[in-house]
């Protein structure tokens, strides 16, 4: 109990420093947006929610049962998804995903509300670049929406919020990428709101469970490749989130997903011959990118222009002896 | 037909006549035919290579000999590695492993992230590119 105080302490004063930077910017945001992000710890509800992602040309929908009860959430699967009896239960500290094929529960860092978080901060740092407007929205389960839209410049969709002005529940979001093209959707059929959860939906028993962590995927990883371990000190604020393998026709590329409440970065290592004004040709200015090599591996840091990726992207050169 | 007729009574005049008798009996001049073998063992001597080409391929054969030495350590000595070929995709995959990561994450918050969705689906689709374009 004790120890969940503490997190939760420990949770709420990173998130009122996060906070406390990107609450100027607020002031100038739509109220109906200030709406969402105020009521995001505090709503209750269940509902059902489809999500669509779209990926090298292929769409992919998945059905989520949602029970939210402020700041924990519980998904579940309906009994036809290629997910069903997976169970994933998210609080402030961390999220954690069961897998009762594999009898194992998956321990990642929390991404509640990092979408919202992520676009304050965004309007933030591009207030000149993004126009911001509201309007009326649709009908969405049942209930009637304002519509937050975020554009560039000359007006062409980022995202779409459709947001309910009574609980400020984000009942749709889609995101576009440079093209106009939906890379993404998700969308509420159904939702109730209620006064209070049992809380007993948000606690897994289950004798025997393995428990797995990205840092052991990861480690498991390096060591199959040959490659070299990496971490991220903690005061920088990123936690691994997923590592994984992508393998063009040559050498394979590990890939690791850091997460943080102010952005994304991903730092790739690789025997493969890299080019460092390639990456950055491709990266078009809009993130930023660094890499080095060291005995024959070249690494890659991509991530968002921000003066804290410098530091992470300098202390990992550094730590990994890059000259 | 008036004029046939006339034409035909002044060739059968005894003068037409003899005028026809001379023409037939000219000597027919045939070309010598050693005239003609001469003609054709000069075309022949004008078309003979002269020196000047055989310096020139001289010099060249050991240009060919060295190109071929050329490519032949390219081909099997200094082979190409394996990411020069890919050079071109092994950035831009980075770049675009990077944005679908930011983008899946802006759009399904705590739902599952498309990672979790090609690492815990089951049964695995066979043919789904968002499943099957990074598992190791």
């Amino acid at each position: 109990m004790f120890s969940r105080i503490l997190a939760s302490t420990v949770i709420a004063a990173s998130a009122a420093t996060g906070f406390g930077q990107q609450r100027p910017a607020m002031e100038g945001l739509p109220e109906i947006l200030r709406l969402a992000v105020s009521r995001a710890d505090s709503l209750r509800y269940t509902g059902v929610r489809v999500v669509n992602v779209r990926a090298r040309g292929a769409q992919r929908e998945t059905v989520e049962y949602i029970t939210r009860d402020g700041d924990r959430i519980r998904i579940d699967f309906p009994n036809d998804s290629a997910f069903s009896g997976q169970v994933i239960i998210e609080d402030p500290t961390e999220r954690r995903h069961y897998l009762p094929g594999q009898n194992e529960v998956r321990v990642l860092p929390p991404r509640r509300g990092e979408s919202l978080l992520r676009l304050v901060a965004s309007l933030a740092r591009f207030r000149q670049e993004r126009k911001v407007t509201v309007e009326n929205g649709s009908l969405i389960a049942g209930r009637l929406t304002r519509l937050l839209l975020v554009a560039d410049q000359r007006g062409n969709p980022l995202q779409k919020l459709y947001i309910d002005p009574t609980t400020g529940a984000v009942l749709k979001s889609e995101v576009y990428d440079f093209v106009g093209t939906s890379v993404g959707s998700y969308e509420f059929k159904s939702i109730e709101f209620k006064d209070k959860i049992d809380s007993r939906l948000f606690k897994v028993s289950r004798k025997g469970l393995r428990t797995v962590s990205p840092q052991t995927e990861a480690n498991e990883l390096t060591t199959k490749l040959n490659l070299r371990q990496i971490q991220i000190p903690r005061e920088f604020g990123f936690r691994l989130e997923s590592a994984r393998v992508i393998r063009p026709e040559g050498e394979p590329i590990l890939a690791q997903m850091f997460s943080s409440s102010t952005g994304r970065l991903t730092v790739f290592q690789t025997r493969a011959d890299l080019k460092s004004d390639r990456l950055s040709k491709f990266a078009r200015g809009e993130i930023s990118t660094r890499t080095w090599r060291v005995g024959g591996i070249n690494f890659a840091v991509v991530g968002p222009k921000s003066t804290n990726f410098d530091r992470v992207a300098d202390r990992l050169k550094r730590d990994l002896g890059g000259q | 037909m008036k004029n046939e007729n006339q034409l035909d009574e002044k060739l059968a005049t005894d003068s037409m006549k003899s005028i026809a008798q001379l023409v037939k009996d000219l000597p027919e001049e045939i070309p010598s035919m050693n005239w003609r073998s001469q003609l054709n063992e000069r075309i022949l001597a004008e078309a003979k290579p002269k020196p000047k080409l055989n310096l020139q391929r001289w010099l060249l054969r050991p240009a060919l000999g060295l190109g071929l030495a050329a490519a032949l350590a390219v081909a099997f000595v200094i082979r190409p590695s394996a990411s020069d070929s890919t050079g071109s995709t092994v950035e831009s995959l980075m770049i675009a492993t990077h944005q679908d990561d930011v983008n899946y994450a802006s759009v399904t918050g705590a739902g599952l992230s498309v990672s979790e969705m090609k690492d815990y689906s089951s049964p695995t689709p066979v043919s789904d590119p968002l499943l099957d374009f990074d598992v190791f």
